[in-house]
């Protein structure tokens, strides 16, 4: 087990590096460099501007400018320093990673919170209008993107309410108070994204778990309905849970990406958009790193728990 | 009064097309404690459903229910669905399950899964625990095989895991649905004499399912015949094996292949009917080799051809059967 | 609000682009409300982004800097702008000041009362390593400080002197006769602690930031707290040198919250809910009318709009490259042919202002006002007619095509403009770009032509970077190899009287925008920010709402 951990560790540095080296390549296809962004609101001359693309190594041949950026990702500083802000980029990138890590674990656990207990009760009650009405809230709301759903909100609370999300944003170690009141907006539109397939997995299973035969087997030996429920249906759904858990954070990911710019929050959907506007070279392949790693450690979280969840899954012993 | 006595049962489906009745008008009984009965049927008889009326775990589309089932002089029927969980779910009359494979969940381990009914009745998880090893021990399994799971055990091994789970309460009644017709017929054999053993060490009465006529043979007291939601033939087991009355019965043990002998084995043509277009008359007739004039028109009432021996035959209940058929019937 | 005892020195009116005209026509009412200020409060404005370049003023001059060093780094230099007549100066960190007779050397006598956040005493070593850093840059080794992007339109000094601990005397190579209007620009901030750089710099680090030692300013505010990405918190500096007129000290306010909301719809949710004081200045962020209008139907008499000049929409050709447009005639035409009023309501958002509205005839503007907009006064009829003419004759009857640089964020500006040209048998070939590209290509030969607004500057001699030769000036917005040019602006230089000064640039401008037509001034673009009414003592000259921000002055009525 430990073996296979570290093997999968060890594919994502290649994963993290080719990544890396299209991400590099792609901005340095991009006409533009941030020299003239930091200049641009200013007059100033030729010298100005060279001696500007000096320092920041602009300069320099391409390889010289990957294989530097590549060894300071060892650093602390993850990629130097930012050539628009001239701060380092761990420090950025780690401010931004730390807002969009928790709104999608804010995310992620409400909507586990919503979709468990009502996929349980749809599944308990199929057929019903309240099983009805949440499967078509579900589909309803699968079917709005993300985009679109933060700007109507927004909207119609400004319209009818003449009221606002929060525009501050604290991390929970400053307010705790001030950063539940923005977190939860954009976390509640995320939710509605992906909450849906969680419930829908949820229910879909629960219902075949239910109908099997070792629930049956269950129920003959005395258990009661929620018994049943909780004691073998729910631990056995819990497998294409995280399954569906997975596979979807890959799309919360990027509709976190989109939420960041409509409610304020300095994530790093929003950090990208704006360095790579500013061709802020580092900050962008930095942060575009950081977003490979993050799913790929996500994936390989979901298959450990798999692992945990399903004694069925094995890892690092070949099976006959 | 008998050990275990249902009466008139009845049981329907509510499906798409309408109701399905899979159980109809059936009765039979264990007269003693200790005693078995081998219900047999090919699949979709509805004998797993009459089973099901007795152990009261009801699909969802359940729709009429009828008749009386009196176990042990209570009034099971009578109970309401927490007085059955309570008194007589498990502690009184347990359930082996058909598929055994199936019938343990996949995600957790066997041993809590066995003993699951003593640790919802308030037992302490460590007697829980051995008590399972004992019960295993009973069935042949190690006491490891607790903290397995469901999936690296053989279908065996399961099975017996099974049979200890229903035996945990020490019920008097266990019933067997299909206990063996996933596995090997090696293993099949072990599990078959496991049973066995346990009913002559233990006392037990079993209410053994199967389609496999052969089977019931080797564990059954008596026996009864379902076909189509019908009881076909209910008797003795000596008697319904040696002269079987129903042609059906007969068409059942003519299969078996015999080791001895030249005869070969005879097999059963064509399907149950479609239980929502069942045949006028008796409902074995399409597939009935020695069908005559009524058998067409009119539906066959169980009649008494022996001692505490019933068939539901036109060839026992009308003046106008041909003679010879009713030899060939008991030939 | 300044103290009264010192006279403010009026030195000149200076006639550039629309400036003054804008500030007539838009004068804030709430400027100087009669009310007594009140202390305390806190307020919430909106900022487009964080400033980049670590708040180093030497190196940009970004909307989202000037917004919050106004507060941080205060509204002046060792002089300023007057709060009551943008076209005079006042003192700031400098008392008084004098010049030689021949304009070469000037000497400042600073006020003793001022402090750096930290407590320090700001000095005349303070200021020298100010103005070293400016127009010297630094090196340590072989790291190498450019000089700041300013340091040329300040003139060219060689030598920067404290004569003691209050006095300073900086030496220009030639004569500079404005250099104290030209230092109150207020995008010269002093954004850098000597006693906390000076080490850093030594030590090799020559390009430390004001960020890098914690946005330690001489201003009215100080840092509370610095969210990247989300908030630039500032607290009143109590040390603080200026007081009200009735002897208060400044500033009215406890502390401004600048929320960084990149997102124009999710700051005017913002304000049009009552989060925001303020809204944002910048390119996108300013409103139109149609934003306007919402913000009054939810807020009616609780808000007002600050308008200020926005700077020209317009049209720049690169004659370095082939093609029609080199013909001198041609780009008369295209001049001619665009209705210039029809792009304020498509272009401009709705706000913004032509020709017509200007002229000699306009009691609002003064006689010496010399405005570009005045060379097409002719009925539109007329001058499309002529501008065939002028097609024909260059032998351009059936049109051409030509490319067009557009920004993404200004897409309105690239349809309208051909949307006009189509008419004349010009197809304008829209080339729309982000703006890390845009960045690029308008300093570039790449484009054919180009859209663009140009912050109006009030110092005609800084303009030679933007209208001036390519090969001298990469910024220049009109593509040319003119030498005509350099020998204008070296006149311009040279210039000692206001009246001389006045002649050359009106020569320079008839020549850029008319006899040449490098470029094709449109429209003159307003800016628009929204304040809640409860803002008051607001100071925001019409002339400028990119670099000059000072709450120094204001106070919350509420």
């Amino acid at each position: 087990m430990t073996r296979y951990i570290l093997r999968r560790i060890a594919l994502i540095v290649p994963a993290a590096f080719g990544a890396s080296l299209v991400v590099f390549l792609v901005m340095r296809a991009l006409p533009g460099d941030v020299a003239l962004t930091i200049l641009a609101d200013t007059p100033h001359t030729v010298e100005i501007r060279e001696a500007l693309r000096d320092e920041l190594g602009l300069n320099d041949p391409l390889h010289t400018q990957y294989l530097r950026w590549v060894a300071s990702m060892g650093t602390a500083d993850l990629g130097g320093t930012s050539l628009e802000t001239g701060e380092p980029v761990g420090t950025i990138v780690g401010g931004q990673l730390s807002v969009t890590a928790l709104l999608a674990a804010y995310t992620v656990a409400m909507s586990l919170l919503v979709a468990v207990p009502l996929g349980a009760a749809a599944a308990m009650r199929r057929g019903t209008v309240l099983d009805r009405t949440v499967q078509g809230v579900a589909t309803a709301s699968l079917s709005v993107p993300t985009v679109f759903a933060s700007l109507l909100l927004v909207w119609v609370l400004l319209r009818l309410f003449r009221w606002s999300p929060p525009i501050i944003y604290s991390s929970p170690g400053e307010d705790l108070l001030e950063h539940a009141g923005i977190m939860i907006w954009p976390a509640l539109l995320l939710a509605a994204a992906y909450l849906p397939h969680l419930l829908r997995v949820t229910r879909a299973r629960l219902i075949d778990v239910l109908q099997s035969d070792y629930a049956d087997a269950a129920r003959a030996r005395g258990l009661s309905e929620p018994g049943v429920l909780v004691r073998h249906a729910l631990p056995n759904a819990m497998v294409a849970l995280v399954t569906v858990a997975g596979l979807q954070f890959g799309a919360l990911v990027s509709g976190a990406l989109v939420v960041e710019t409509v409610f304020g929050l300095p994530g790093l959907g929003r950090g990208i958009v704006h360095a790579a506007l500013a061709r802020d070279y580092p900050v962008v392949q930095s942060a575009a790193i950081v977003l490979v790693v993050l799913v790929l450690c996500v994936n390989l979280l979901v298959d450990l728990a798999y692992a945990a969840v399903d004694p069925r899954v094995h890892y690092g012993r070949r099976t006959a | 009064m008998a050990f275990l006595e249902a009466t008139d049962l009845l049981l329907e489906y509510q499906t798409p097309r309408g109701a399905l009745r899979a159980v109809d008008h059936v009765s039979f009984a264990i007269e003693e404690p200790g005693e078995t009965l081998g219900i047999i049927g090919e699949s979709g008889s509805g004998k797993t459903s009459m089973v099901s009326l007795v152990t009261r775990v009801l699909p969802r589309n359940t729709g009429r229910v009828g008749g009386r089932i009196v176990y042990g002089g209570r009034d099971l029927t009578a109970l309401s669905a927490e007085q059955y969980r309570r008194t007589v779910r498990w502690s009184e009359i347990a359930v082996v399950f058909q598929g055994a494979m199936n019938s343990f969940n996949p995600v957790l381990r066997v041993g809590p899964q066995v003993g699951e009914r003593l640790l919802l009745d308030g037992m302490p998880r460590a007697k829980v625990e051995a008590e399972v090893e004992r019960l295993f021990e009973l069935v042949g399994l190690t006491a490891e095989v607790a903290r397995a799971y469901p999936h690296e055990l053989s279908g065996g091994m399961k099975q017996r895991a099974a049979i200890a789970s229903a035996l945990s309460l020490n019920p008097s009644l266990v019933i067997l649905d299909e206990p063996t017709s996933a596995l090997d017929v090696s293993v099949q054999a072990q599990i078959m004499n496991l049973l066995k053993r346990l009913k002559w060490e233990r006392g037990l009465s079993y209410l053994f399912i199967t389609h496999d006529i052969a089977l019931a043979a080797d564990l059954a007291d008596s026996i009864a015949v379902v076909h189509a939601g019908e009881l076909r033939e209910f008797g003795p087991a000596d008697a319904v094996l040696t002269s079987p009355r129903d042609p059906y019965t007969e068409r059942l043990l003519a299969s078996i292949p015999r080791i001895h002998g030249a005869q070969r084995p005879g097999f059963l043509t064509g399907a149950p009917p479609d239980p929502m277009d069942r045949p006028a008359g008796c409902r074995f007739r399409p597939r009935c080799p020695r069908a005559f004039e009524p058998c067409a028109t009119r539906p066959p009432e169980l009649v008494e051809v022996g001692d505490r021996h019933l068939a539901r035959c036109w060839l026992y209940a009308d003046e106008s059967a041909p003679a010879d058929a009713r030899e060939g019937a008991s030939s | 609000m300044h103290d009264p005892k010192r006279k403010p020195r009026r030195i000149t009116r200076l006639p550039i682009a629309a400036v003054v005209a804008t500030a007539l026509l838009f004068a804030v009412g709430t400027l100087f409300a009669a009310d007594e200020p009140r202390s305390g409060g806190t307020l919430t404005l909106a900022n487009r982004g964080d400033p980049p370049a670590g708040f180093d003023s030497m190196f940009t001059s970004s909307i989202a800097l000037h917004h919050v060093g106004g507060a941080l780094f205060g509204p002046g230099n060792l002089v300023m702008r007057c709060r009551e007549d943008f076209y005079t100066v006042c003192p700031y960190l400098a008392l008084r000041w004098e010049h030689s007779a021949d304009f070469k050397v000037w000497t400042f006598v600073l006020r003793g009362d001022a402090y750096w956040h930290d407590g320090r005493r700001f000095t005349a070593e303070d200021a020298k390593f100010w103005f070293d850093l400016v127009f010297f840059g630094a090196r340590s080794g072989d790291a190498v400080r450019p000089p700041a992007y300013f340091a040329r339109e300040l003139g060219v000094a060689t030598k920067v002197e404290a004569l003691d601990d209050r006095r300073l005397r900086i030496t220009f190579a030639h004569r500079n006769a404005h250099f104290p209007q030209i230092l109150a620009n207020p995008r010269f901030r002093i954004a850098h602690p000597r006693h906390l750089m000076e080490p850093l710099i030594e030590a090799g680090q020559v390009n430390v930031s004001p960020l890098d030692v914690g946005l330690v300013g001489l201003g009215p505010f100080k840092l509370g707290q610095y969210r990247r990405g989300s908030l630039v918190r500032v607290d009143r500096f109590d040390r603080y040198f200026e007081r009200d007129p009735r002897g208060a000290r400044l500033p009215y306010l406890d502390r401004i919250d600048y929320v960084i909301m990149p997102d124009p719809f999710a700051m005017d949710a913002a304000f049009r809910s009552g989060r925001l004081d303020g809204t944002a200045r910048g390119q996108a962020h300013f409103l139109s009318r149609e934003r306007t209008a919402a913000y009054e139907r939810d807020l009616g008499e609780s808000v007002f709009f600050a308008r200020a000049d926005g700077g020209n929409f317009r049209l720049a050709f690169n004659v370095l490259r082939e093609g029609p447009w080199q013909d001198p005639r041609v780009r008369r035409a295209i001049a001619l042919w665009i209705d210039k009023p029809a792009a304020i309501p498509s272009a401009l958002g709705g706000y913004g202002w032509t020709t017509p509205s200007i002229g000699p005839g306009d009691i609002n503007v003064p006689t010496e006002f010399i405005n570009w907009p005045r060379y097409d006064t002719a009925p539109l009829e007329a001058r499309r007619a002529e501008a065939r003419r002028l097609m024909a004759e260059a032998g351009y009857g059936d049109g051409f095509s030509m490319g067009h640089l557009t920004r993404g964020i200004m897409t309105e500006g690239g349809e309208f403009l051909k949307a006009q040209l189509a008419g004349l048998g010009v197809d304008l070939r829209l080339q729309i770009v982000d703006e890390g590209e845009w960045n690029r290509a308008r300093v570039s030969l790449d484009y054919d032509s180009q859209q663009g607004r140009l912050a109006p500057s009030p110092i005609p001699e800084g303009t030679e970077s933007v209208y001036g030769r390519y090969e001298l000036n990469q910024d220049a917005y009109a593509k040319h190899d003119d030498s005509h040019l350099d020998e204008l602006y070296r006149r311009l230089r040279e210039s000692v009287t206001m009246e001389q000064r006045i002649e050359v640039w009106r020569r320079v401008s008839r020549y850029l925008f008319f006899e040449q037509t490098y470029i094709v001034p449109v429209a003159e673009s307003i800016d628009v920010v929204a304040y809640r009414s409860h803002v008051r003592g607001l100071v925001i000259p019409p002339e400028d709402m990119h670099s000059h921000t000072d709450f120094a002055t204001v106070w919350l009525d509420r």
